[in-house]
């Protein structure tokens, strides 16, 4: 308990707490914007090899995290073209930063917010859409003043449970990120590590940090839907 | 003059969806233009690519002498009345009204004036706060209109606006847009698969079927002078009456009945061999005057207020008609038609035979 208590041990614990909050809303962001204007592309749109590009969106729901590590390291390591050509515009290479922390848990939160966003774009009645677009709103004011407001309690469900895959991310981050005390090291990596080192009441403390922000975001998303 | 012209209209899916086939049509400023036809035949299709939220495969649109093909639908300058109401369900009434006006960017106590006269002037001043699941049908049916009028267009298109509602309130309504059209003195196409709707309201009408116009003409042209067989069966409530004729030198033979066709009416029948004649249910007569006798067979009648509807049998072929309350409606009796009220239509073409050219 002594240990707990002094100020390495705080910055310990709060380090992984503030990274994994620091990589899961940067993450979250992008997952929201790019899952609510692909979601209503998609919804809307049909054309040839529609099928195959939402297929390859969903995919890193159902594949082991492992195999989405292990593409993401392939995709971005320092041997890819991807990777060479991060590390000559930013100077340094994007794995074993926390950069690559916010692209794992992109990776896998952005079906949860694509379906989402999807679903709740192709409920609304096109008709609604159609009269906003003789009352004279352009496409854009369409999208951001009837389609957003009308779909926003699929929006608001999607962020969140995005947000909170973000924070659950383990295996994916474990390979592309790694598990650097105060650098790269996450809440989920955190307490892996914790176990494994034996440090029980540390895991303790995280998994009840971890517990009570889910719980409350999957709440919040219950509330919502009724 | 001329409001807006649809110059060889055709709207096509893919390659086997056919919606609209080569419309041309001319609207006049000002009118009143009923399309009727039955579900699918591609009416609700025009109205969209006139409002421009579908493009056009072929064909042009004038409005006002200017090519529109390629305007979107914000700068048509039309409104349009949707037929599930399609209100803005997240916005106030009050909001719902605004909507249009916000977008061309007038102040905001202009909208609020123009708001509360549009209120006043549908009755809804005291559901401007409410949202419109807290409406009923009918007043959710006057805010689409308000929304649809307070921009002020030239050019209305509304779409079967009244399918929603229940009887009582759809004839109330009916009233109310024919009123609101000589206010405005805007130009309105209307779309409705109700005849009734159609005939009523219209200061011209199209019939449509399976994307193409089969007549356009005054709601009594179309009643008295179908073009064909299709709009002769689709307009009148109870249907016209169709049977299988021919026509022999001066004789009209239809199953073992033939009929003389009087003089003056002779000319085009005679070289139609195979023809349908078609009879309207109101024109069967108890007093048998006229020169067509029909002897039928009653199956049953049913009591409509102010008159029977009798189903009969002729020749081996349903016929129905109106008749008078005091009709003796036994098994059998006989029924006369004037010659002036028979239609004809070529069996092939399906086409009307006009004979009043010939009188």
């Amino acid at each position: 308990m002594v240990l707990l208590f002094s100020n390495s041990s705080v910055q310990d614990f709060f380090s992984p707490i503030w990274l994994s909050l620091k990589i899961s809303v940067i993450a979250s962001i992008f997952v929201i914007l790019i899952g609510t204007v692909v979601g209503r592309f998609l919804g809307r749109a049909s054309f040839k090899g529609k099928s195959i590009i939402e297929t390859l969106l969903m995919l890193p729901m159902v594949l082991p995290p492992t195999v989405v590590g292990f593409i993401l390291i392939v995709v971005f390591g320092r041997n890819s073209i991807v990777g060479q050509a991060i590390e000559w515009i930013f100077q340094q290479p994007i794995i074993f930063t926390w950069y690559a922390g916010v692209i794992a848990a992109f990776v896998v939160a952005f079906p949860l917010m694509y379906m989402s966003a999807k679903s709740g774009f192709q409920s609304i009645d096109k008709n609604i859409e159609d009269a906003a677009r003789v009352d004279g709103a352009s496409e854009w004011q369409v999208f951001l003043f009837i389609s957003i407001p009308i779909a926003s309690k699929a929006l608001i469900s999607g962020s969140i449970l995005s947000f909170a895959r973000c924070l659950g991310e383990f295996g994916a981050t474990l390979m592309f990120a790694g598990n650097i005390p105060n650098k790269t090291q996450t809440i989920p990596t955190a307490i892996y590590l914790a176990i494994d080192s034996s440090n029980i009441y540390l895991a303790w403390l995280w998994v009840l940090t971890i517990l009570i922000i889910s719980f409350l975001m999957l709440f919040f998303v219950q509330m919502k839907q009724k | 003059m001329v409001q807006l012209s649809l110059k060889n209209i055709q709207k096509q899916y893919n390659e086997s969806i056919i919606a609209i086939n080569n419309v041309n049509l001319e609207i006049e400023d000002k009118e009143f233009l009923v399309i009727v036809g039955p579900s699918g035949c591609g009416k609700s299709t025009l109205l969209k690519l006139i409002a421009g939220l579908e493009p056009v495969t072929d064909g042009e649109i004038y409005f006002n002498r200017q090519l529109i093909n390629h305007l979107p639908p914000q700068k048509r300058d039309v409104a349009m009345v949707f037929q599930n109401y399609a209100l803005y369900p997240h916005l106030t009434v009050f909001d719902n009204l605004a909507f249009t006006l916000k977008r061309s960017k007038i102040p905001k106590q202009e909208i609020k004036q123009r708001v509360e006269s549009i209120a006043s002037m549908l009755n809804l001043q005291l559901y401007l706060h409410k949202k419109p699941h807290e409406l009923s049908g009918g007043q959710c049916q006057r805010v689409v209109i308000g929304r649809a009028i307070i921009r002020q267009p030239s050019f209305f298109l509304m779409d079967e606006p009244l399918s929603n509602l229940d009887a009582q309130l759809r004839l109330q309504m009916r009233v109310e847009i024919t009123k609101l059209h000589k206010e405005l003195e805007s130009t309105f196409l209307y779309v409705t698969h109700d005849q009734t709707e159609a005939l009523t309201m219209a200061t011209r009408l199209v019939v449509m079927n399976e994307g193409t116009i089969q007549q356009v003409g005054s709601p009594e042209e179309v009643y008295n002078k179908p073009s064909n067989l299709f709009v002769a069966g689709f307009i009148g409530s109870p249907p016209m009456n169709f049977f299988e004729a021919t026509i022999n030198e001066n004789v009209i033979q239809i199953g073992e009945n033939s009929f003389e066709i009087p003089d003056k009416h002779r000319g085009k029948l005679q070289n139609k061999r195979e023809v349908i004649i078609g009879i309207r249910p109101e024109h069967f007569h108890l007093n048998l005057t006229h020169s067509i006798i029909f002897h039928v067979n009653i199956d049953r009648s049913e009591f409509m207020g102010t008159e029977n509807y009798v189903y009969a049998t002729y020749n081996n072929q349903p016929l129905i008609t109106r008749l008078p309350l005091n009709a003796p409606l036994l098994n059998s009796i006989q029924l006369s038609v004037q010659m002036e009220h028979v239609h004809f239509f070529d069996k092939e073409t399906t086409n009307r035979i006009s004979i009043e050219e010939c009188r």
